[in-house]
């Protein structure tokens, strides 16, 4: 075989799946909105019948950002369906993986991604923007560069104890397959250390980790921006300035409640893993936030509804419960009829309710003061910026870029924590039965259901945090969370639809997404572009 | 110092090769100084932390429509990528791809890009949700492996 030489090619996009978001404008307000998952992903079937180990595989390819958010679900998964017991080290080996991917996520994301958006045009007339393009606009902005260079940073923590990111197979039901040495962990410390200095406390947050963490109130946080120059025109200073000179916090409200599974088992808590012991055991908490009152989450809560799916018709059903799908035919968004069938993605609902998953999901959670245990988060800040000023475009960019500065103290403390001479690695008896394993990905609630019978899978069921977002309609027509958070927004220009882009992006959906803007009269297209 | 970086998704039946010639060169070339194994999956944005530190860059990868038959190796001048390179402004994590990766690589690395990049590319037409290489990609992914090899003795001392 012959090496032929000149292919006038572009590489394979390998996209994670296609969103299609269609708007209807009637006298510059979305009056409808329609999510569409435009492509079949059953990574689920590849596992069926195989050995139950087969997700600490397949399951990290699924998506080539959040990978081991994934492994964590995986191996999680496993612990509880073979009763596994878990050395404390493995558990902080594991955080340490799921944390350094979340807070990679943070200035990669805000860079590359949502603050690209708000060097946009409509915005020219405000008094910040210039400064906003000079910092944040695609490529050429002094921070966009600095940002996402930082961002490569964590995972390389990732990688000494992970061998490689995304798609490491480290974690395994009863522990981790590494063993680090002293020198490994002084590496880490000094990685993260790096991170901090070129871009957490300089660039990003303008102050020392200690004193941002001092906020605790809506106030409070107001209070910091304006207190000297360094954090006023920091980058978070600005983003914050900026975001409510531009209106940032006037649209994208969504479904207002709120899902939460959880994540970074404490290493004392959870070494004996099981479902009932998980949430005590969680360091960032899970909860059900209906916009009033909390509740302790339950993951027999969550069905997921087909009505609107491309899928035969079954009633709406415990991911345990359902059976594999059967797909049926699909349309193009040109043809879909949406009171019908419209979407590859199924419809999970909690307690019956659509609910958005996420970081302000999280950061809601751990404003909450009930139940709290000693090894828990407890930050009140997002309980007050939700009475303030409720979920929107600002607030949920805001929770997500506030995590950064604690993800970096837990992964301080965790690394301070690894005992060397300890175990990693507890090798369990394989058994049938049925598991749960779950996390909180940087973009949200993640979890993974498996059913072990006769030594193989049975059944794999993955529900990814864009599942909860970008889900159509349920079995009563209600909305899911990207579709109401949609409806009612103001847009300025019909041609150039930015505050949809913007709504889209804030929920950060693990999907290339192609939003099209239609005139709810005529039914005309009037801007289509790719997010 | 080279670095050779797989790419695809061994998830996806053919799709995989990139990262099955990684996994070919390891047991040989693992450790040996001046030479990075990359596994880099699906995380196209990934290229702009790994070039650091190599002049040689050899990418790995599925290709699909070529209107050849599975397994039809090209390899690539570099000058072709260059062509190639969208110039997409509106980046979006999941589908930046490598070659979009690398011409910002180029913007933010300056002096230091490495100019001597090659690819080889592997025709493929099933990329199905199973894992396990078709036998003719199958063989073409060796045949890399083999180029590479000699590529990297004549450069790089064995351990």
């Amino acid at each position: 075989m012959a090496i032929q030489k000149e292919l006038n090619i572009s590489p394979v996009g390998r996209v994670e799946g296609d969103l299609d978001v269609k708007v209807y404008m009637e006298d510059g307000v979305v009056t409808r909105a329609h999510t569409q998952a435009a492509m079949f992903r059953g990574f689920e079937k590849i596992m069926e019948g195989k050995d139950p180990q087969a997700g600490l595989i397949v399951t990290p390819r699924i998506c080539g950002i959040c990978g081991g958010s994934h492994l964590y679900c995986a191996s999680s998964a496993l612990d509880t369906a073979w009763q596994t017991t878990l050395p404390p080290n493995a558990l902080l080996l594991r955080a340490i993986g799921q944390a350094t991917e979340t807070i990679q996520s943070i200035p990669r994301w805000f860079y590359a991604i949502f603050a690209t958006d708000m060097a946009n045009k409509k915005f020219a007339n405000k008094p910040l923007y210039d400064e906003v393009v000079k910092r944040f606009a695609a490529y050429v902005g002094t921070s966009f560069q600095r940002g996402v260079v930082a961002s490569g940073r964590p995972v390389e923590v990732y990688a000494l104890f992970g061998g490689q990111w995304p798609h490491s197979s480290y974690m395994v039901p009863g522990g981790v397959m590494c063993a680090p040495t002293l020198k490994d962990i002084t590496r880490a410390h000094a990685i993260m250390n790096q991170f901090r200095k070129d871009w957490l406390e300089t660039l990003w947050l303008g102050c020392s980790i200690e004193r941002y963490l001092q906020i605790k109130s809506w106030d409070d946080l107001m209070a910091w921006v304006d207190e000297n120059e360094s954090q006023r025109n920091s980058d978070l200073g600005l983003f914050v300035r900026a975001s409510l000179e531009f209106g940032l916090h006037k649209f994208g409200q969504g479904v207002g409640k709120f899902v939460a599974y959880g994540t970074y088992l404490h290493k004392d808590h959870y070494q004996k893993p099981t479902v009932e012991g998980r949430n005590a055991a969680l360091i960032s908490r899970s909860g059900f936030y209906d916009g009033n009152k909390y509740s302790v989450f339950d993951h027999m809560s969550i069905k997921e509804h087909v009505s609107h799916t491309w899928f035969e018709d079954v009633p709406a059903a415990h991911p345990w419960d359902e059976p594999m799908p059967v797909p049926v035919q699909s349309h193009t968004l040109h043809q879909t009829d949406f009171k019908k069938k419209y979407s590859w993605s199924k419809a999970p609902r909690y307690q019956d309710f659509a609910a958005e998953a996420g970081p302000l999901a999280r950061v809601i959670m751990n404003a909450n003061p009930d139940n709290l245990l000693p090894h828990q988060v407890f930050d009140p800040l997002f309980g007050d910026v939700m009475d303030k000023m409720g979920p929107n475009v600002f607030t949920r960019t805001l929770a997500r870029v506030h995590e950064a500065a604690r993800l970096y103290v837990l992964i301080d403390e965790w690394l301070r924590q690894i005992d060397l001479n300890g175990e990693f690695y507890i090798k369990p008896e394989e058994k049938d039965g049925k598991g749960f394993g779950a996390t909180e990905a940087a973009r949200g609630a993640l979890a993974h259901w498996i059913e072990i019978e006769n030594g193989v899978i049975k059944n794999y069921q993955v529900m990814a945090p864009t599942t909860w977002n970008v889900g159509p309609n349920d079995d009563q027509g209600k909305p899911g969370p990207i579709e109401a958070a949609l409806e009612g927004t103001e847009i300025e220009d019909p041609h150039d639809p930015v505050e949809v882009g913007m709504v889209a992006r804030s929920f950060d959906s693990c999907l290339v997404c192609t939003v099209h803007a239609h005139d709810g009269k005529s039914g005309k297209e009037l801007a289509k572009f790719k997010l | 110092m080279t670095a050779i970086m797989g790419f695809g998704n061994p998830v996806r039946s053919d799709d995989g090769v990139g990262c099955y010639v990684i996994d070919q060169l390891r047991p040989v070339f693992d450790g040996t100084p001046g030479v990075g194994l990359f596994d880099m999956g699906t995380s196209a944005f990934e290229v702009l932390f790994k070039l650091k530190g190599y002049t040689r860059i050899r990418i790995v990868d599925a290709v699909v429509n070529t209107g050849e038959t599975p397994g039809t190796l090209y390899k690539l001048p570099a000058e072709a990528i260059e062509a190639a390179i969208q110039e997409d402004p509106m980046v979006f994590l999941h589908s930046l791809k490598w070659d979009q990766a690398l011409s910002y690589a180029r913007k933010i690395l300056g002096d230091t890009y490495p100019d001597d990049i090659q690819v080889y590319l592997i025709a493929v037409d099933d990329t199905r949700l199973e894992i396990g290489l078709s036998e003719a990609v199958r063989q073409a992914g060796e045949q890399v492996a083999h180029v590479l090899t000699k590529d990297l003795e004549a450069f790089h001392a064995l351990p």
